[in-house]
């Protein structure tokens, strides 16, 4: 009975969270007479691929957007994951007399409102010369997320008993070593969450692109996506639907592939023995 | 992974070469025209605009062949039309010397004139910048009145934007109904034959009429060229507030009742934009509906559910004819190092030359006179003669610099008196309250 | 070479340290300098002279204010109750292994893969009352009869934006939560239940405390991005109708574009922060549980 009622729960949160998704995947195989008709279809009929047609090829675009985005949202990735582990890590075990006060200062840079960052920090891009180019991107994402990862990874950080690293280095291990075969290896779930929010977060990321962007040698999908969305007049649901599609679809079938790979359940056996 | 439908393509082509071969067997699009060479020269030049994709179709050829003729480098950076402004100003305010030309909506040109973003261009500012008597001539006066801020020309007309009537006529004539309504009283009679409920359900299956009223400028479009249909103004020329005098009571009160008294527009007018108006005019919900030119386009595309079966012509009127002036317009950016290379580009890309061949391409269309007159227009274009008519009609919004400060008030109120919060008259008093009260400091 | 922790420590943090601070407190400076000041852009024969608190007292002094204030709170408090409450219901659904959880999980996960902007621009779309598919499906199978006004009726926007915050950042809130779940190690459930403990008592005294650290953190990354939340209500109402739904950042937004008003729209990026700061800590000092799990 409690079996039947979990699969009940989760199918219709499935549901609810599929659904306008659905909705957009199914418009942009639409043919522009048929995203017109009312009563609407559910199923496109006669399929058609123009909508991603116009949108990398006809208007040509997409696929530099796109390939700004992997690019982007990899290299700042790597980063802000990279810096924030040892920066968490260390905040974790180490008590410092500031430790409150800098974290503190961390979770404060996020309340910051962007809209206030904006001016600020375009002209400090300029003045870098960076205005247009992917570094800029790369830069505002990884100082932007740090805070964050250094949040997310404290809290799985402090998780992990300490003990298992004292043992560690009672047994010939330097700290270094501790930290990247005992406790990076338990704290899996937590980096791979950590992971995936940094990625769909720079995925996503629409603020700055906005701003630092000009062209095709910088501008990433959501901006893309924003021009199409964002055209005074003729929007297209076809378009808009493709568009939102290739920002969609790679980013689930990364977090269902990256969770196969890393994230394990409950631990067990760590601490025995 | 599927491959694009054939057939749908090649539906598609051959809707593209009948759509062609129906404009006149006659007509060639011609290639953009030759510009003369310039006076002053730079390196390059940098055009702020828009992400659309009809821009796509005509300036950009046009900026392309500027580049090959003159040898000058044109870098145009592109925006989604919704936060160009959000763009332009963050950039401007820095004076920094990013942008040479930028591409403006008309309410833009009287803020960004008084922050002195832009710099005039009737040759008080340098006597090289200037309009040709010939341009000030050719303009409609609306248009000039658009562009002048504190008595001097601030931007150049590239394309224009005025409210029109679509409708059905096959629906208009199954409901025995002749031609379009010309009158606030037919449009009213007209909206009620064509609202209906085919199954009987009590859903609204068809509107008689729909309209944008969003809080947002799409608003106070509608509700600019009702004012000046019944009469009145928002503020009128020695600058007074009548925003709430008995002409644009009237047509608050026009708007209110159609939603809420007869009930011919979708109550969900209050949260429409110009996307909502195209789609449901599209798919069949709106029998008739207010909307910009751009409209055409789609309903008599190749592949549009409704072609053929689409007209269009000058909004009803109560004491006059009225409707709301738009258009975007370029300027020069006052920070730019390359003014007078600036000023030749926007020359050219404004002329009447460059303006014909825009409109063979995007159906882009000038506010100049002799557009209509040219007879290749005449020609090939014939669909444009309407706009003629409507642009003598055309009314600006308020060119105040103030206008992004008081859109908010105006906007918020006409919600709440179509919502049914307030009366049309309490609603636009307070606007009127508030008007005086930022505009006095 | 040879650290002493505390210069290990030091060297790990230092990098990132500086690069955060340094880059994101400068605008924070800046923007309560330009609050002290006036900066009116279509203006600018006034300079930008100092005003000192006057921003502030003529925006304490708008009743509007207060009720972008009181809409914002609302906004705040019910999306992110709504969302702990869904993320942590189906978080322990999933703690201990599904069929499938992988797609499940990628889901689930899909509605905050999608930006704000671009989901707001959808469900509109989706709850158009004319021709939107909500209200269609909804009629077709009996639930209404006739088509409802979601965005066009007062009582209702707020409560559709909070459904479509819900949407979009639940997984969010999910992800951290499940990670908690999972971090638990196991052996402290089989001790337990060798111990005789039932269910009930499993989740109270390991899995709640554990949870408490990461639902405070949740709340506490989810607290900023609802106060400053913009987009949702921008495209979908533009703020209305008649200003029911105006938020602290479309309010920021209209002073700042809008009236180019600079000094104004800088004191309400510092009051947005300040509340965004002051709930931090309050919440901060007092649920913070215990230090680790030693």
């Amino acid at each position: 009975m409690e079996e039947k009622l979990k699969h009940i729960v989760i199918v219709l949160a499935c549901i609810i969270a599929f659904f306008p998704i659905g909705w957009i995947i199914i418009t942009s195989l639409k043919t522009r007479f048929e995203v017109y008709t009312y009563p609407p279809t559910f199923i496109p009929y006669p399929p058609t691929l123009r909508s991603y047609y116009e949108i990398y090829q006809a208007r040509g675009n997409f696929k530099y957007y796109a390939l700004n985005s992997v690019i982007v949202t990899i290299i700042s990735t790597f980063f802000t994951i990279g810096l924030g582990t040892f920066a968490s890590y260390s905040f974790s075990r180490f008590k410092f007399k500031f430790n409150e006060f800098f974290l503190l200062l961390f979770l404060t840079t996020r309340m910051i409102p962007p809209m206030s960052l904006a001016v600020p920090f375009y002209i400090i891009m300029k003045k870098l010369g960076l205005v247009d180019t992917k570094y800029s991107l790369i830069l505002m994402y990884t100082v932007t997320n740090l805070p964050l990862a250094i949040w997310l990874l404290k809290g799985f950080f402090d998780e992990i008993p300490q003990v298992l690293e004292d043992a560690a280095k009672v047994d010939g291990c330097s700290r270094f070593t501790a930290l990247t075969h005992i406790t990076l290896p338990l704290s899996r779930p937590g980096l791979a969450a950590a992971f995936i929010f940094t990625l769909i977060i720079c995925w996503n990321e629409f603020l700055f692109a906005r701003i630092f962007t000009l062209s095709t040698a910088s501008k990433t999908l959501p901006v893309g996506i924003a021009e199409l969305l964002g055209a005074e007049y003729e929007l297209d649901w076809g378009n808009v639907s493709a568009a939102a599609t290739t920002i969609i679809l790679p980013m689930f079938f990364f977090a269902v592939f990256l969770q196969k790979h890393i994230v394990k359940g409950i631990l067990g056996g760590a601490v025995k023995g | 992974m599927a491959f694009p439908n054939l057939k749908v393509v090649g539906i598609m082509v051959v809707g593209c070469v009948v759509f062609t071969a129906s404009l006149g067997l006659t007509q060639e699009i011609p290639s953009p025209p030759t510009p003369p060479q310039p006076m002053y020269k730079s390196e390059k030049i940098v055009v702020a605009m828009r992400a659309e994709f009809s821009d796509y179709k005509s300036l950009v050829p046009l900026m392309q062949k500027f580049e090959k003729e003159t040898g000058i480098r044109i870098e145009h950076i592109d925006y989604p039309a919704v936060a160009l402004r959000d763009n332009l100003i963050t950039v401007l305010a820095t004076g920094a010397p990013t942008y040479d030309v930028v591409l403006m909506d008309i309410v833009f040109i009287p803020e960004f004139a008084a922050a002195g973003f832009i710099i005039p261009l009737d040759g008080s500012k340098d006597p090289f910048i200037a309009y040709t008597k010939d341009d000030l001539a050719d303009y409609f006066p609306g248009c000039i009145d658009a562009v002048t801020y504190k008595g001097h020309l601030y931007a150049k007309d590239y394309s224009s934007d005025i409210g029109m009537l679509y409708y059905r006529k096959d629906l208009l004539s199954d409901a025995g109904l002749g031609g379009p309504p010309t009158t606030w009283d037919e449009l009213i009679s007209y909206a009620k034959k064509l609202t209906k409920d085919f199954n009987g359900d009590g859903v609204t299956d068809q509107w008689g009429y729909a309209f944008t009223a969003k809080e947002y400028e799409g608003c106070l479009c509608i509700f600019n060229e009702l004012v000046a249909q019944a009469g009145g103004s928002l503020i009128d020329k020695q600058g007074n507030v009548t925003v709430n005098e008995p002409p644009a009571v009237k047509a608050l009160q026009f708007m209110v009742d159609l939603r809420n008294k007869y009930k011919v527009v979708p109550p969900g007018v209050v949260n429409y934009t110009e996307k909502d108006i195209h789609t449901g005019f599209i798919n069949g919900k709106f029998a008739m509906a207010r909307n910009w030119p751009y409209m055409w386009g789609m309903c008599e595309a190749p592949d549009s559910p409704i072609r053929g079966k689409v007209g269009m012509s000058k909004l009803p009127r109560l004491k006059q004819g009225g409707s709301t002036m738009g258009g975007w317009f370029f300027g020069i950016a006052a920070g730019s190092k390359r003014k007078r290379a600036a000023w030749e580009l926007i020359k050219y890309l404004t002329s009447r030359e460059s303006s014909v061949y825009m409109c063979y391409k995007s159906a882009d269309i000038p506010y100049r006179r002799s557009f209509f007159e040219d007879p290749r227009v005449k020609r090939d274009l014939s669909w444009v003669l309407p706009f003629k008519d409507g642009m003598k009609d055309a009314v600006p919004r308020p060119s105040i610099p103030e206008w992004g400060t008081i859109k908010k008030p105006l906007w918020t109120e006409i919600a709440k008196a179509l919502i049914g919060q307030k009366t049309p008259k309490q609603a636009l008093n307070d606007v009127a309250e508030e008007w005086k009260r930022i505009l006095s400091k | 070479m040879h650290l002493t922790d505390k210069q290990f420590a030091y060297l790990l943090i230092l990098p990132s340290l500086t690069v955060v601070l340094g880059l994101m407190l400068y605008p924070l400076f800046y923007a309560a300098y330009l609050s002290l000041h006036q900066l009116i852009l279509t203006r600018p024969w006034l300079g930008t002279p100092f005003v000192g608190f006057q921003n502030y007292i003529i925006l304490f002094k708008t009743p509007f204010f207060w009720q972008v204030i009181k809409q914002t709170f609302y906004f705040t408090a019910v999306s992110i109750l709504l969302e702990l409450i869904l993320a942590l219901i189906f978080a322990l659904l999933m703690a201990r292994g599904v069929k499938g959880e992988n797609i499940i999980r990628g889901v689930i996960l899909l509605p905050w893969m999608l930006a704000p902007a671009v989901a707001a621009v959808i469900w509109t779309w989706l709850l158009n009352d004319v021709y939107g598919v909500i209200n269609y499906i909804l009629i077709k199978i009996g639930i209404i009869r006739k088509p409802l006004l979601w965005l066009g009726t007062p009582e209702l926007a707020l409560n559709v934006i909070v459904g479509v915050d819900v949407w979009q950042k639940t997984p969010f809130v999910f992800i951290i939560l499940l990670a908690g779940l999972q971090i638990i190690p196991g052996e402290l459930y089989e001790a337990g239940q060798i111990d005789g403990a039932s269910k009930w008592q499993l989740f109270r005294y390991i899995t709640i405390p554990y949870l408490r650290y990461f639902i405070l953190v949740a709340f506490l990354l989810r607290l900023p991005i609802a106060l400053r939340m913009f987009d949702i209500v921008y495209i979908m109402t533009g703020g209305g109708p008649g200003g029911s739904t105006d938020v602290l950042a479309t309010y920021t937004y209209y002073k700042t574009f809008g009236e180019m008003n600079i000094g104004m729209g800088s004191s309400l990026s510092i009051v947005t922060f300040l509340i965004t700061f002051i709930i931090s800590i309050v919440c901060i000092k007092f649920l913070k549980p215990r230090e680790g799990m030693s």
